[in-house]
Formats: C-alpha cells, structure tokens, sequence
C-alpha cells in the first residue's frame, strides 16, 4: 500500500484531537452485499454497460400506476426515478405534493394544473419507500389510485408510492 | 503486483485484478466516505458509484500517478455530489453549531460512545474542513496528494487542515463539559 | 467540482432548529388564499426527536424517516405526545429491522421492514422472509417484497399466509413487477368479495405457476 506522509511537527495535533482521528482511523467493513452488487455490475463489459452508474439498487416496476390520477415512473436516471403524480381536484386553488421525501412540506413541491383539471407534477425520487399525500387547499387528501399506507400514525391516510433503483429486473 | 500492475491486468481482461483493487480500497473509501457524509447507506452509494466510474476510466489512468490519489479524487467528488443532493432534497436549515448536545435516549441502555461524539464535531466543521482534516488525518494523504485529488491549493489546504483541528478542539473540549439535557 | 457548499450537510447536528422554511409566495396564478405553512417542529419535542436522531447514528439506523415522520406529524396537527410516541414506534421499528435484516441492510430495506412491522409482521416472520431474499447478489431486493407484504397485511391477509405465500415467490427470485401485480390482483378479489386469505393463495399460486412455466419455457396456462 502506499505510505503516509509522516506529520511535521508544526503539524503535530491537540492529545484530544489526535485521539479522535484515531477513533476515525478504525476500519469502516466492507458489506458483503455492497462488494457482490459492484462486483456484479463490473462483471459486465463496459461496451454492453448503458450511460446509468446506479446498477447497484436494482428494483423492478413502481407499484402503482394510473391512467387519469396516481402515480407514473417516468424515465429513471442517477440516484432513482422521475416520477409522476397526478390528483383531480377541478375547483382547488392550490394543490402541493407532501411527503417524507420534501419533509411533508406543502410548500415544496407545488402542483401545476393541467388539463381536464388535472393536477400534475414531476419529482425526482430515490429509490425505496416512499410515503405520500396531496395538499389540496390546505386540506390533506390521498391518493386514491395507489396503494394506501399501512401507518396510521396521525388518522389521516397517506399513499404509498415504491420506487426502483437501476438496473433491469 | 502494484495498484499500478493491477490496473493493466484489469485492462488487460482479469476480472479477478479489479476485486483484488477494490478489495485494497474499498476500506479507506467507505471509511473516508462515512465520514465525510455521515451517513453509511449514502457513503456506500458514493462509494459504489466511485469505484464505477473509475472502473469505466481505468483506461486514462495514468501509471505513474498514485492510484489511490486518483481514485480517492473520484471519491471526493462522489461525495460532493451526494452532499449537494442531499442539501437540495432536505431544505432544512441548520443552526449554529458551536455548542454540542450530548443527548441520548435515556433507557438506561444507551452507552455514550466517544465515536458519536466525533461524529458530531466533524458534523459541525465545514464542508471543506471535513474534507481536508479527514484526507490528512485520516486517510494519510500528503498535501501535494490532496491538491491533486480536490483541486484545490496546497497552501489553503494546510489552513482548513489548520482551522479544522483547532475547531475540532474545541469542539469535542466543550462536548465533555455538556450536561444531558432533561 | 469546487464552491462545496459551507452549510452543513448532515440533517440535524448539535443543537438545531428545525427551522421552516419561509412560506413561498404562489407565483402562478392570481388567488389571495396563502400556502399553508411548512412544517415546523415545536422546540419542546425538537429535544426529544434529538435523542432518537443521535440514538439512530450511534445504531447505523437512517435518520430521515424520523424527521419526516415528525414533520408529517405536525403538517397533520398532531399534539406533541402523539408525534413523539409515532417517531418512536418507528424508532424501534427501525432498530428491528436493522437487528433482523443486518448491519449492510440499506435504508430502504430498512424502511420496507419497518412498514411491515409496523402492519403486524413479526421480527421471526422478516427474519425468515429475508433470508430468502438475500445471498442473490442483488441489494434492495427485499424492498418490494416487504411493502406489498406491508399491504396485505394490512388489508386482513393472515399473515402466515401472506408471508408463506410471499416466500414461494422470494425462492423462485421474482421480479418486482410480479409483487406489484400480485398485489393489484388482490386488491381486486378483496373488492369482490373474496376473503383476503383466499384471495392471497389463489393469487400468488397463480403468479408462481407463471413463473415455473417461464422457467421450463413453456407458455403460462390462460387464467
């Protein structure tokens, strides 16, 4: 292995400081999981390998998917998916997207009327789990065409949207 | 073989000269990418994603560079990207961090680990003092190394590496002295 | 890539604020009716949800379901109590599954479990669910199979059905597009007036037999 360059002694660290960079020194283990997934995705010849670079999060179709309102996944690139949302809400004024991917922020992620008085936007979410609802004049309100969420924390009901990684399934 | 015999034998088609290079790294990357980000889910993206790209790159390696430098560069930049993103996505503003609370959960179970403690002064420096204080002190890079792998200065590297340190001091000197709060 | 951004990037460190965002403006549109506002956590169980993000680091657990969690408590207008006893049931719903699931469990497998417990699945019944799915080389790939299970669960599928059946799926390494149309495919019996339970069995019956009959290379029989 390479060496490390020896510390002058104008560079010398604080007792506390130093012990702390020991602590910092202690060896992260490499997961068994992450060394197969990269060797896994090396394994490929870099001709057959397409533009993406996450090959390491393969998960398959979003859960759920709906024509009018729901939920689409659009095209997938770095660090998860485009996707979709959509709620028919003709006479609101205001319509948000909330969920535990903008810190159920009604202010985040604001919804664009469209058509046939659609609401519409497109997000950029990791992949997993993700936890949803619409904000609808200030009134919360799930998505009825996906699934709904298990938790009932809060007595109001929330939609759950699965998001895939890269890779093919 | 050197770092450097194994990139032409990768290049030259064995597989087996990439896992014996990942194998040597992947240690210091996780640990380098763990601390930097926090988080060790997000370190192994940017680690996973590191090693990907220099996979895809082998073949503008330059030999005669230390292969370690230019991997950890790649590293880096992961990192930074991840950070971005992350600061995008959260929009959360975070307040002045000269002071440390050294809460835990108070079941009686929960040891304090002098590691936490750490982890929370390095939280409280600044990106780039983090970056230069790990890369020196941690990871045992040399300052001419480091210029090459962030692109920045040597000498405004010694004075994060500098200002980091003593802030670190203080730091983890007031950490000791916090109460649990109630 | 220089200008590194100088705020801090870890989600809550030290003494924070969970400081709201201001209010945006609604350029689009004309309309007097203000946004509501962003979430922002109360300073006395700020402390509280601390603890459990510092408890969370020291555990290798993901942090961001608990902010979220206590944000989607306040956007909801919970009181105090019952923000701070969810972000603790999920806490340690997250600490189970990382016990269950492993140290190298990424957190959306850890996220996925946790919403299975949180429906009524047993620490036992994921232990033996993810042992099917894993050594097949491919992470997150519990992530579909235990939201759906998530879901079944909570739609009254036993859940020994539910997770046998779920299994047979795991052990023949199906793609998450099955999970997905499984789950519908449920749904859509339960909307019918088949029981849960048969519904479950049927379904996934008929989705392994799809899948046996890909694998001979024989086309699946009509339903």
């Amino acid at each position: 292995m390479t060496d490390h360059e020896v510390t002058s002694t104008d560079e010398r660290l604080d007792p506390i400081v130093e012990r702390a960079a020991a602590l910092l020194r202690r060896p992260e283990p490499v997961g068994q999981a992450w060394r197969d997934a990269l060797m896994a995705s090396v394994a490929v010849p870099a001709q057959r390998r397409g533009t993406t670079m996450r090959v390491w999060v393969p998960l398959g179709i979003a859960a759920a998917v709906s024509a009018v309102v729901g939920v689409q996944r659009l095209n997938a690139g770095n660090g998860g998916d485009q996707v979709r949302f959509a709620v028919s809400a003709p006479s609101a004024k205001r319509v948000s997207l909330v969920g535990d991917f903008n810190g159920w922020n009604p202010t985040a992620v604001p919804m664009r009327r469209g058509s046939s008085d659609v609401w519409v936007v497109k997000v950029r979410l990791q992949p997993g789990r993700h936890v949803f609802a619409f904000s609808i004049d200030g009134a919360l309100r799930a998505d009825s065409a996906a699934p709904r969420a298990v938790e009932d924390d809060f007595g109001v009901p929330g939609s759950v949207v699965v998001v895939p990684g890269r890779g093919t399934d | 073989m050197t770092d450097a015999e194994l990139v032409r034998s990768t290049l030259d088609g064995d597989a087996r000269a990439f896992t014996e290079l990942v194998d040597r790294h992947a240690p210091a990357c996780l640990r380098y990418a763990t601390r930097m980000l926090g988080d060790r889910a997000d370190a192994e993206d940017a680690a996973q994603e590191a090693f990907l790209r220099a996979h895809r790159a082998l073949a503008s390696y330059d030999r005669h560079l230390s292969f370690r430098t230019w991997l950890f560069a790649i590293l880096i930049n992961r990192c930074r990207t991840a950070m971005a993103r992350r600061a995008r996505r959260e929009r959360k503003v975070v307040t002045d961090t000269d002071a440390i609370s050294l809460s835990f959960v108070a079941d009686g179970s929960e040891a304090l680990e002098l590691r936490n403690e750490i982890e929370w002064a390095l939280a409280a420096l600044s990106a780039e003092q983090r970056e230069a204080f790990l890369l020196h002190h941690v990871e045992g890079l040399g300052y001419d190394e480091m210029a090459e792998a962030t692109g920045a200065g040597v000498s405004a590297l010694k004075m994060r590496v500098k200002r980091a340190s003593e802030r670190l001091k203080v730091l983890l000197e007031e950490g000791a002295k916090v109460d649990d709060r109630p | 890539m220089r200008g590194l951004t100088s705020s801090n990037p870890y989600r809550l460190v030290g003494i924070v604020a969970f400081i709201a965002m201001p209010s945006l403006s609604y350029a689009q549109g004309g309309g007097t009716q203000a946004w509501p506002a962003a979430p922002q956590l109360p300073a006395n169980i700020e402390v509280v949800v601390n603890r459990f993000l510092d408890s969370a680091r020291t555990r290798g657990l993901p942090t961001s379901p608990l902010t979220s969690k206590a944000a989607e408590g306040v956007l909801k207008g919970a009181d105090s109590a019952r923000i701070v006893s969810a972000v603790r049931k999920l806490f340690d719903e997250l600490d189970s599954a990382r016990k269950t699931l492993g140290p190298s469990a990424p957190s959306a497998e850890l996220v996925a479990a946790a919403s299975a417990l949180h429906a009524g699945v047993t620490p036992a019944q994921l232990a033996h669910v993810a042992q099917l799915g894993s050594g097949q080389g491919k992470s997150e790939r519990l992530v579909m199979p235990l939201v759906v299970l998530a879901d079944l669960v909570a739609r009254r599928v036993s859940t020994d059905v539910a997770v046998a059946s779920l299994e047979t799926l795991l052990a023949r390494a199906a793609p998450d597009a099955e999970y997905a149309t499984l789950r519908t495919a449920i749904e859509r019996d339960i909307a019918n007036g088949k029981s849960p339970d048969a519904a479950m069995r049927a379904q996934s019956a008929a989705v392994v037999r799809t899948l046996d009959a890909k694998a001979g290379g024989v086309r699946p029989p009509e339903e």
